[in-house]
């Protein structure tokens, strides 16, 4: 009984900054709460119902899963192309591994900051090189199409240290001896990807997906600052759809509607992808 | 089958050279051992005839084909590893079928190699387990299958019994003497392990710091090491080692003088001891007896059931080491007096070259 209170401190602050919150949240999209008009009483599922027929919220959620759907297996099929690249003891691999790991800790501002230089329709980077070809480049910005694959690619640049590292942590795992034994076994450089290597790091794969699709459905700063989710709401995600509703319009009941919606995507996607990890491993 | 050659090969890992030179011919068929203690490059030597090192000079020839230059799966040879190497996702019938599905046999052959591999190691129960779900002596078989199913000219074993208990090493040591004579395939087999040398080996390379010390048969390496080295390294307990000054020769044989004065009239030949240099007499603990002029006090008593063997300190500080029988007497602190056979020793001159009695 008095056991309990090693975990008590924990128990505390997870209480108080994930259950009871995530209750009100729960709480509060079945309120009318308006910070403009007052608190107007519990109006059952009329917040939800409104959300689905919110034509920029379906949009936000549409927008949220292909941005989701792009960029997480570019997450999981780049960062383990550069940790296979960077996975030895050389000067070379610790230099890009630093190189690759070092944009990870640079603000959204900053990165985004860049990326603007590089996207600028006229002068940007991009069209700098194009030129030099006698080309137009694509403007990421401004066409609605291009817009969050645009967005997809700065984040990758951004954060794909963090998956490279935990595939170079799984790769290093992986016994010396069980590759040697595979070119005695004549394998070729990809039979031994597919048959030895990918297997044995099955379970990062599924970590580095699960990891992503979490973060990839708040994407926010990004699309705020790049494109302020335009061109004409094509690259406008749930999360900024959730601050517009809750700190522009102030209906904080709406907002978090919306938020329990976005809670239930992430849940169910990081769950199916647990559920697949799980039947390939055959437990 | 094949014999397998060694032209003057060396290896260095940078400034580092760990195989100055060294030559060798494996006769093909035969179970050859190379025994050393940790870090004398058996090891090296056995991964770069796999062509997991690369050779940094000589030529390594299998079947009289050069194969320093292939890669490993291009020379014909199988080889289990220390920790088995097995694939750990795949099913035991899927690591021996890897690879030869790799090399593009047919299906059917596949099936054929797997279930004569799996009954002559007896394991057709664990065909659909995974290495997980097996115990350490039982992937030791499946890393063994997975060898013979490719039936390659060489099988090389990496120290593969280290892992295994006692019991169970020396029921696999049996296991794989009889799998060479059912095979009769060439098998090098590297180890620290002096017993595991001896009882299968059909000859020894005893190395030491990169350079073969004596190649011979089990016998012929107890009997009539070639070095000091060899000496003291086969055989347990090791060779007592007493230094002796050479005083002359009767009917041919050197006597010899101990540390503490007494004398021992040896059959080793005097004439190739050379003159005055500092000598060493080895003697095993089987060839010292109780009832010689040799006094000295029992240190330490260790008795084995059908022997018994006792350490004793001379007059001069050595410790020699005695073998008696079973149910021998001796007790700690007992006064002794010991003869050595003047037919079994060995004398090792400066350089450490052994001189045995004819």
């Amino acid at each position: 009984m008095w056991n309990a209170l090693f975990i008590a401190p924990y128990m505390l602050v997870f209480m108080a900054l994930l259950v009871v919150p995530l209750g009100l949240g729960m709480w509060l999209s079945f309120q009318d709460f308006d910070m403009l008009a007052g608190y107007g009483g519990p109006v059952g599922w009329e917040n939800y119902e409104q959300l689905f027929g919110d034509r920029i919220f379906l949009g936000a959620v549409r927008n949220t899963i292909w941005f989701v759907f792009i960029s997480v297996p570019a997450f999981v099929g780049l960062g383990l192309f550069l940790a296979l690249l960077l996975n030895d003891g050389s000067r070379r691999a610790g230099f890009f591994r630093s190189i690759f790991f070092g944009s990870s800790v640079l603000s959204v501002t900053i990165v985004t900051l860049v990326w603007r230089l590089v996207y600028m329709p006229d002068r940007g980077l991009l069209q700098n090189i194009a030129g030099m070809f006698g080309l137009t480049a694509p403007s990421f910005m401004t066409t609605e199409a291009l817009a969050l694959p645009g967005i997809a690619i700065v984040t990758v640049w951004w954060i794909i240290g963090l998956p490279m590292m935990l595939f170079l942590a799984a790769l290093q795992q992986i016994p010396k001896e069980i590759y040697e034994a595979a070119a005695l076994d004549n394998a070729s450089r990809w039979r031994v990807l597919v048959s030895v290597t990918v297997p044995a790091i099955r379970r990062t794969i599924v970590l580095v997906a699960v990891v992503e699709v979490i973060l990839q459905f708040q994407l926010f700063g990004q699309a705020n600052l790049i494109t302020n989710g335009g061109p004409n709401n094509a690259s406008r995600p749930i999360v900024m759809f959730i601050y517009e509703a809750g700190f522009r319009d102030w209906m904080l009941g709406y907002a978090a509607a919306a938020s329990q919606v976005l809670f239930v995507l992430m849940l169910s996607a990081a769950m199916l992808q647990m559920w697949i990890g799980r039947q390939r491993g055959g437990g | 089958m094949a014999g397998i050659s060694l032209r003057n090969v060396g290896k260095s890992f940078g400034s580092v050279e760990v195989i100055p030179d060294l030559s060798l011919e494996i006769v093909s068929g035969e179970f050859l051992v190379f025994l050393g203690p940790s870090g004398c490059g058996k090891s090296t030597l056995l991964r770069m005839i796999a062509g997991l090192e690369e050779v940094s000079g000589g030529e390594i020839l299998i079947d009289g084909a050069r194969v320093d230059a292939l890669p490993p799966g291009q020379r014909g040879v199988a080889m289990v590893f220390q920790h088995y190497a097995l694939y750990p996702h795949m099913t035991v019938r899927d690591n021996m079928a890897f690879g030869l599905r790799n090399i593009g046999m047919a299906a059917s052959e596949i099936d054929r190699k797997i279930a004569d591999a799996a009954r002559i190691l007896e394991m057709d129960h664990l065909l659909a387990r995974k290495p997980a779900q097996l115990s350490g002596g039982q992937r030791q078989r499946v890393a063994i299958g997975r060898a013979i199913v490719k039936e390659p000219k060489a099988f090389l074993f990496d120290e593969p019994l280290s892992n295994l208990d006692a019991a169970l090493r020396s029921r696999t040591r049996i296991e794989l003497a009889r799998l060479h004579q059912q095979v009769k395939a060439t098998m090098i087999f590297v180890t620290h392990d002096q017993v595991e040398a001896m009882t299968m080996a059909s000859r020894i390379a005893i190395m030491n710091q990169g350079r073969i010390e004596q190649v011979g048969t089990p016998l012929e390496v107890y009997r009539r090491p070639r070095t000091r080295f060899v000496a003291s390294f086969i055989g347990t307990p090791a060779m007592n080692m007493l230094p002796v000054r050479l005083l002359g020769a009767e009917q041919g044989g050197a006597v010899v003088e101990l540390p503490g004065g007494q004398r021992v009239r040896t059959r080793v030949p005097a004439s190739g001891l050379g003159a005055g240099g500092a000598l060493e007499l080895g003697v095993r603990a089987e060839h010292v007896s109780t009832g010689g002029g040799i006094a000295g006090r029992a240190e330490v008593v260790e008795r084995l059931g059908n022997r018994t063997l006792a350490h004793a300190r001379l007059a001069d500080g050595a410790l020699v080491v005695y073998e008696d029988a079973g149910d021998s007497a001796v007790a700690v602190g007992d006064a002794v007096s010991l003869g050595i056979n003047p037919a079994q020793v060995h004398i090792f001159d400066a350089s450490g070259v052994g001189h045995h009695a004819t």
